[in-house]
């Protein structure tokens, strides 16, 4: 369903009138034609490196190999003689004025830490030099000198508290990244050893060995993901000529000590004018197959570029296949072969050179079938899309792996220097919601529906003429225009670059990896300061892997339905709190020989937490994990404060995505700690810190229960019904809103003082009245003043979840709002039983019993429904049936007795074509019954069921007569009277001849019932216009044929019911034409 | 603009003297296309667009020549085939559909979102036209914003078929300077020009069955018609009344099983001395999609006994004694009262002869049937008369062609001070009976009008 309540006068405008409007307000603006301008805006004249500062945002960076350029003197140049190239960083961004920057950063060298053995001086370092370079040189042939130094220095290891003494590391410094995998091997494997006079076994654990190049170097170097850099005069080299590598507009070469990194606030906190370019394609597939690269052409491909943080895209163009009429507002590029306008499109990307590439599941689908395409057809010049020339851009697999997001393979396509940004798997990273194809994500974010042309018609279309393909063209534009529009309207980018600054990562980082890297990045950066080295664990090696742990438990809810207010006490932050708290962190974790050996005393040296674990204090050693807490949640609180004083509208949003993506970030910490497959597990801190939290929980209730109770001078025993992971609710047994209120503010600061800061229990709402059904499942009305309430609330409530019908969220939804706030449960019933009669009495809308689930692929196992159905569909019509990847709708239907499920899905439209009867009987017990009997059982009791679901509303029960197989063919359809349902004698339907409205015991009342069918006609013939202009509306024209077959439209099924409603109305109105 | 109503009185007389009535034959052959038969809804409404833009575009095209024939002689102006051709910099004129984009058109998605729970149920409205709205206009080739003031000048209405003169804007919109529509066809046959044409007579609305439906009123006209009340001249001129258009909502379908009695008796009187013709209309027992089918003869079964009773479907195109007419129960112009600010229904009604149309805003608004490869309610000829039925009030102008005739005033062609010339058209906006107690005669040759108020 569309948007809840949208503003009444926003214009439903059509899209192309909307590509005019764009048009109109870009001329006004004073911009250039877009038709005529791609590139960037030229710079003033020649730059001049040693007189201009460099100042510009970094978006993208990579690793590459650079020879030293001349003129510039690289520390350890000497040992690097003799191997021309040396490892580099490239940073890519674009200055305040949107001119595009590449900058190569020099004379950074990777390096790991490993511990010195005892007695190992400095004198010794040339044989360690010597020995590892002798077997570095193995691993690496072309690298003269692997080793460029090793150093000692005094560090501490994160993990555990050793009384806060420093101990001898030596920092080995290698002159290529390649190089620190094996050298760390041969230290894990323990075959690092000084043989002579010297005699020297290493450890068998380095530290900081494994964090990428990149990433050790924006540590090092204070760069944060999406952070602006400055380049003083006469501190860097401007490259000119054959030196250049890269499309940007400013080329440089920099020493890594002479770049400036900006800390993202004040003037900094900006965001340079990126542009973003948004594009979908379409290609022309054969009938019942999935279009193929190697066979099926790509027709058109649609582009919007916008700069990020103004409304509107200023390029709009499509490249087309064929001759295409012209489109109001846009750019349309016509070419007669393939080639040519894969050509003409990849020259046209590299010309407006996008830093944002953005799109609707391009890495899967677009990308890859471009690439595959211009492959087939030998379009050699056609994959150079990054931002450094020569490079190839070619689709890899990917195989993401999150605890969070579980296995996904994918592809992935990087272009060099830009950020490809696929909303796709964005949207089903960062909501849920019951379908992620377009139409839905835009019926969801942006309420409108979207036309849905499927891809059996594009061909078509693409075959026809000027005027077809010109159709096509305004449905490619629309698709290319929505991801730029969800984009501005989640805020993604601005979201997503906060993240990326308070975490330290590239941006990339956030779309291609998981978790984990954003908490390392801050580990790491907190632990440079501290002298702290961070082991490199082997992944798993830490702990052993089945080691599980007890999550959050709850008090044991005790259910039913509260029609007295009830108060919400919430840890604000619990987890991250808890650690502040308590002090857990890697740092000071503390072994019993630790504890004797320092003669640590428990309480005030060190606390035992309710797992047993020790933790020193703070007294002792502040810990790491805290200390980066405590920035974030005072970084949040910052920007918060900032975001209520701030007027602007696109820095508010900043600084709300940057309070987001803080919250965010000091919540992961703790799972960052749990995660046992992780870089750097320490399930001490994770156990101890969900053990912390149920202490908490049961005191809290044990304080309230005791302190407010009768004796006390309360006005009645107050008891805890629920709690959960951070929240308590409690019944003060006080009906009045404003008491409990006061209640409620004053147990939470109570409670509050019997825990250690910075734990706060917060008084935040009132739940009136309340339905408990379990563990993590209610609803109830949300106050936060005595005077008006907020929302209905619910949690764990069957709603979203896609392989339910949408009819049991509306009932569920419909029940709860009578229930909570209408307070009217006899309504709530009623409702159930109008719905119940109404569904088996088949007159619920098909679309509300459509259910839904991906074709994942062909060969399952087991029968599943949905497969069994698109084979059964691809049998009738290869050209419409669901191809691998989409979602196969389905509404269960009556089969013979005996009928194994899978044989009872059917597709809406077959059911609707053949008036297929719906087993609405299952939608009953399967799908309605257990969430209805959930939610209703606390308020009706043991009689629920028989109640709700059994009485005379589910007597009357009709069902379709079928049009197509099995008996049908033999029966012989009798017409029966209008009035009394009697057959009537001597009339066959089947032979065409007209039949009587009604018998002849009926026809006394022939008015009245002539006056039902009137009606019932008028209704229909309503209903099928209303329906049929609104499509003709949403498509935006009126002289062609609707095409549109977007399933996720409410209206999808309702108007292909009402064409068969309507007929069949207007034809029994015709029978009483013989009946007079 | 109205006559006076006539003193009534009874005439004790009446029956003694019987005189011999004119009977004013009525044609339906133009009607034939509103006689649904084996009704398909397979189809979609583009049918319908399609068939009007092609219908409507020859006339459009001539009407645009002449009168914008001057100006392209001077070749500043030149037609242009498609929409899509249209080009910067140059001052063009385009044939094609207009469509109104108005927010507050009532939207199903909205209804639906209701109906589900999710949102508040719209409001209904009197008017949709809002600030927000945008004009097109399109046609099989692709769509183009119109702006510029003179939109407002022109009330404009979806489903149109116009000609726009203007240029490109810089913004991709057209800057209308100029429109034309189609314009009535020419005279088919010129009227009679003489005194002693037929009189026909319309009333709208008894609403039988409601509790306000004035039956003393009504049984008046009824006696008033059969000669039985008034004066002498009166009589004179009954007897030349050769028929009765009972326009619409007859009977109020929610009261049916009182109204249907009491409609059937009432006009089965009144067929006995007058023939009788009804039309269906909004509140009527019938089917309420535009064509209206006529209300089946068997629901009046003593009136279906009298030969000169007939019931004909809303809208209706006809041939009465040899003037065609064109009567609707009132839903097109009601419907298209909506789009436009003010409340001005004459100037409206006088629109649709512009338009050569009187249901533009089907399908779009008002709701009718998918009709595959024709648009009937384009007007098939020049009408004598175009009756509006269940309208608020009482309005009548004389309509003389304006599209053709640039110079002409349109506010001058309001009174009947102009005589009317053979190629003039009467517009009638006809009241509801239980409103206004009015009976109009039109003097089909003449275009004369008298109105008689009962009660």
């Amino acid at each position: 369903l569309p948007g809840s309540s949208q503003p009444e006068l926003v214009p439903r405008s059509t899209f192309e009138d909307h590509l005019e409007e764009l048009a109109l307000t870009q001329t006004r603006a004073g911009d250039v034609d877009p038709k005529l301008t791609w590139a960037r805006p030229a710079l003033d004249g020649p730059w001049d490196a040693a007189t201009q500062d460099l100042v510009f945002q970094q978006i993208e960076a990579d690793e590459s190999f650079s020879p030293c350029p001349a003129g510039m003197q690289l520390p350890y140049a000497s040992k690097l003689t003799r191997t021309p190239m040396h490892p580099a960083l490239r940073f890519y961004g674009v200055t305040r004025d949107g001119h595009s920057v590449a900058c190569h950063v020099h004379g950074f060298f990777p390096y790991i830490y490993i511990p010195a053995p005892q007695n190992f001086t400095d004198q010794h370092i040339p044989m360690l030099v010597d020995t590892l370079n002798r077997i570095l040189r193995q691993e690496k042939k072309d690298v003269d000198t692997p080793v460029l130094a090793i150093e000692s220095t005094q560090k501490e290891s994160l993990m555990n508290f050793h009384g806060n003494r420093k101990s001898t590391f030596l920092k080995v410094t290698l002159a290529h990244p390649k190089l620190v995998p094996p050298l760390r091997r041969q230290f894990e494997t323990g075959q690092v050893r000084l043989d002579g006079a010297a005699h020297f076994t290493f450890a068998t654990l380095t530290y900081e060995a494994n964090i990428a190049y990149l990433l050790r170097y924006m540590i090092d170097a204070d760069i944060a993901g999406m952070a602006w850099l400055e380049l003083r005069h006469a501190t860097y080299q401007l490259r000119t000529g054959a030196h250049r590598e890269t499309t940007a507009q400013i080329e440089v070469d920099v020493l890594a000590s002479n770049v400036i990194a900006h800390e993202p606030v004040d003037e900094w906190a900006a965001m340079a004018p990126l542009r973003i370019l948004s594009f979908d394609i379409e290609c022309a597939g054969r009938k019942g197959a999935f279009p193929d690269p190697k066979i099926d052409p790509v027709i058109q491909i649609a582009n919007m570029v916008t700069v990020q943080g103004e409304t509107q895209p200023f390029i709009r163009n499509v490249f087309t296949l064929g001759s295409c009429a012209a489109i109001v507002g846009s750019d349309v590029r016509s070419y007669a072969s393939e080639a040519e306008l894969l050509l003409a499109w990849s020259e046209f990307v590299q010309e407006c050179d996008p830093d944002i590439v953005t799109g609707y599941n391009i890495l899967n689908f677009d990308w890859t079938y471009l690439l595959d395409r211009a492959a087939t057809l030998k379009v050699t010049s056609f994959p150079y899309f990054g931002r450094v020339k020569q490079v190839k851009t070619e689709a890899k697999d990917a195989r993401f792996q999150s605890r969070a997001f579980g296995a996904r393979e994918s592809k992935t396509v990087a272009l060099d220097g830009r950020i490809v940004l696929d909303l796709l798997p964005l949207m089903q990273r960062e909501h849920k919601l019951r379908s992620y194809t377009l139409n839905a994500v835009c019926a969801h974010f942006l309420g409108e529906q979207k036309e849905d042309v499927h891809h059996s018609i594009i061909t078509e279309l693409q075959n026809g003429n000027d005027e077809t393909r010109r159709r096509l063209a305004v449905y490619c534009l629309k698709d290319a225009y929505l991801p730029q529009r969800l984009l501005d309207k989640l805020m993604c980018i601005i979201n997503q670059s906060e993240m990326a600054r308070v975490t330290g990562v590239p941006f990339n980082y956030l779309l291609s990896r998981g978790q984990q890297i954003k908490v390392i990045s801050q580990l790491y950066r907190k632990a440079k300061g501290h002298d702290l080295v961070i082991p490199a664990f082997k992944t798993g090696d830490a702990a052993p892997v089945d080691e599980s742990y007890e999550g959050a438990t709850v008090i044991e809810p005790v259910r039913g339905y509260y029609d007295v207010p009830i108060a919400t006490l919430d840890f604000a932050s619990l987890y991250p709190s808890i650690m502040m708290a308590h002090n857990l962190c890697y740092t000071t974790l503390v072994t019993k020989p630790v504890i004797s050996a320092l003669k640590l005393e428990e309480g005030t040296d060190y606390v035992t937490t309710p797992m047993g674990d020790c933790f020193v204090t703070a007294t002792q050693r502040k810990g790491l994990l805290p200390a980066i807490l405590e920035d974030l949640i005072g970084a949040r609180k910052r920007a918060k404060a900032d975001l209520k004083k701030e007027t602007d509208p696109f820095k508010k949003a900043v600084l709300d995505g940057r309070q987001l993506a803080l919250k965010i970030s000091a919540n992961s910490v703790y799972g960052f700690t749990g995660a046992t497959v992780g870089k750097l597990p320490c399930l001490e801190v994770s156990s101890s810190v969900t053990a912390f939290g149920r202490d908490m929980i049961e005191r809290t209730k044990q304080l309230v229960e005791e302190r407010y109770v009768l004796a006390n001078g309360y006005p009645a025993n107050a008891h805890v019904i629920y709690g959960d992971t951070d929240s308590v609710m409690v019944k003060f047994g006080v009906s009045d809103l404003a008491k409990v209120m006061a209640l409620g503010k004053e147990a939470a600061e109570y409670v509050t003082k019997h825990f250690v800061r910075p734990i706060q229990l917060e008084f935040e709402k009132v739940y009136f009245p309340y339905l408990l059904i379990n563990k993590k499942r209610y609803a109830g009305l949300y106050w936060t003043r005595p005077d008006e309430w907020d929302k209905m609330d619910t949690k764990g409530i069957e709603t979203v979840r896609r392989d339910n019908a949408p009819l049991v969220a509306h009932v569920i939804d419909t029940c709860l709002r009578k229930i909570l706030m209408d307070r009217d449960v006899e309504g709530a019933t009623a409702f159930v039983k109008n719905t119940i009669a109404d569904l088996l009495q088949n007159k619920v809308d098909m679309s509300q019993l459509v259910i839904s689930k991906a074709l994942a692929k062909t060969d399952y196992a087991g029968k599943q429904a949905h497969v069994e159905l698109a084979d059964r569909m691809r049998k009738r019509d290869p050209g419409s049936a669901p191809n691998v990847g989409d979602r196969v709708a389905y509404v269960i239907v009556k089969a013979s007795k005996g009928a194994a499920a899978y044989e009872k899905a059917e597709d809406p439209i077959y059911v609707l074509e053949h008036n297929i009867p719906i087993d609405t009987r299952y939608y009953l017990d399967n799908q309605l019954a257990k969430p209805l009997v959930r939610i209703f059982e606390p308020i009706l009791g043991e009689s629920t069921e028989s109640k709700l679901l059994n009485g005379d509303h589910t007597r009357t029960v009709i069902v379709a007569a079928p049009t197509t197989g099995g008996l049908m063919k033999f029966a012989v359809k009798t017409a029966t009277c209008l009035g009394c349902k009697a057959p009537l004698k001597g009339t066959k339907a089947a032979t065409g001849a007209p039949t009587a409205a009604v018998c002849d015991y009926c026809r006394p009342k022939l008015p009245v019932l002539y006056q039902k069918q009137v009606a019932a006609a008028n209704t229909a013939e309503e209903r099928y216009a209303r329906l049929w202009t609104q499509c003709q509306n949403c498509q935006g024209s009126l002289h062609m044929d609707v095409l549109c077959t977007s399933r996720d439209c409410p209206i999808f099924y309702m108007r292909k019911k009402v064409q068969k409603d309507v007929k069949d109305a207007t034809d029994a109105l015709e029978r009483f034409e013989y009946s007079w | 603009m109205t006559a006076p109503s006539t003193q009534l009185h009874h005439r004790a007389d009446a029956a003694s003297q019987p005189q011999t009535r004119t009977i004013a034959n009525l044609d339906l052959t133009a009607s034939a296309p509103f006689l649904l038969k084996d009704r398909t809804y397979t189809q979609q409404y583009a049918n319908l667009y399609f068939s009007r833009l092609q219908k409507l575009r020859p006339h459009v095209v001539a009407a645009a020549n002449h009168k914008w024939g001057s100006v392209m002689e001077r070749g500043t102006v030149r037609h242009v085939e498609r929409v899509v051709d249209i080009r910067p910099k140059s001052t063009v004129w385009i044939v094609g559909t207009l469509f109104c984009e108005m927010p507050l058109k009532p939207n199903i998605l909205d209804d639906i979102a209701s109906e589900y729970g999710s949102a508040l149920p719209p409001p209904h409205r009197e008017k949709i036209y809002s600030e927000k709205d945008v004009v097109m206009l399109e046609d099989e080739y692709g769509r183009v914003r119109l702006e510029g003031p003179l939109l407002t000048d022109y009330s404009v209405v979806t489903g149109t078929v116009a000609a726009v003169l203007g240029s490109e804007n810089a913004q991709g919109g057209f800057d209308v300077l100029d429109l034309c529509y189609a314009g009535l066809p020419p005279l088919a046959s010129p009227g009679l020009e003489s005194d002693d044409g037929p009189w026909v007579g319309f009333v709208s609305g008894f609403r039988f069955g409601v509790a306000d439906a004035d039956l003393l009123a009504a049984q008046m006209l009824s006696d008033y018609v059969a000669g039985e009340l008034g004066c002498d001249e009166d009589l004179d001129l009954l007897h030349r009344v050769g028929r009765i258009f009972v326009v619409g909502n007859v009977i109020e379908a929610e009261h049916v099983e009182q109204g249907l009695p009491e409609a059937d008796a009432y006009l089965a009187q009144m067929a006995a001395t007058v023939p009788v013709t009804v039309l269906p209309g909004p509140v009527d027992p019938a089917t309420h999609v535009l064509p209206q089918q006529p209300m089946h003869p068997s629901l009046f079964a003593q009136a279906s006994k009298h030969s000169e009773f007939l019931s004909v479907p809303n809208p209706l195109f006809a041939q009465c004694a040899g003037f065609p007419i064109a009567v609707t129960s009132g839903q097109p112009l009601d419907d298209l009262f909506k789009y436009v600010p003010g409340d001005d229904r004459l100037a409206l009604a006088r629109r649709m002869l512009d338009w050569r149309h009187i249901a533009p805003s089907a399908p779009d608004t008002l709701w009718c049937y998918p009709y595959v490869d024709d648009d009937p309610f384009v007007l098939p000829e020049r009408p004598r008369l175009l009756v509006v039925g269940n309208q608020p009030e009482f309005a009548t102008c004389i309509y003389e062609d304006l599209t053709n005739t640039d110079t002409a005033d349109p506010d001058a062609m309001d009174t009947d001070d102009t005589p009317p010339s053979p190629s003039s058209v009467r517009v009638l906006l006809l009241p509801e009976f239980t409103r206004a107690k009015l009976l109009v005669l039109v003097n089909l040759a003449t275009l004369a009008i008298r109105t008689i108020h009962f009660g």
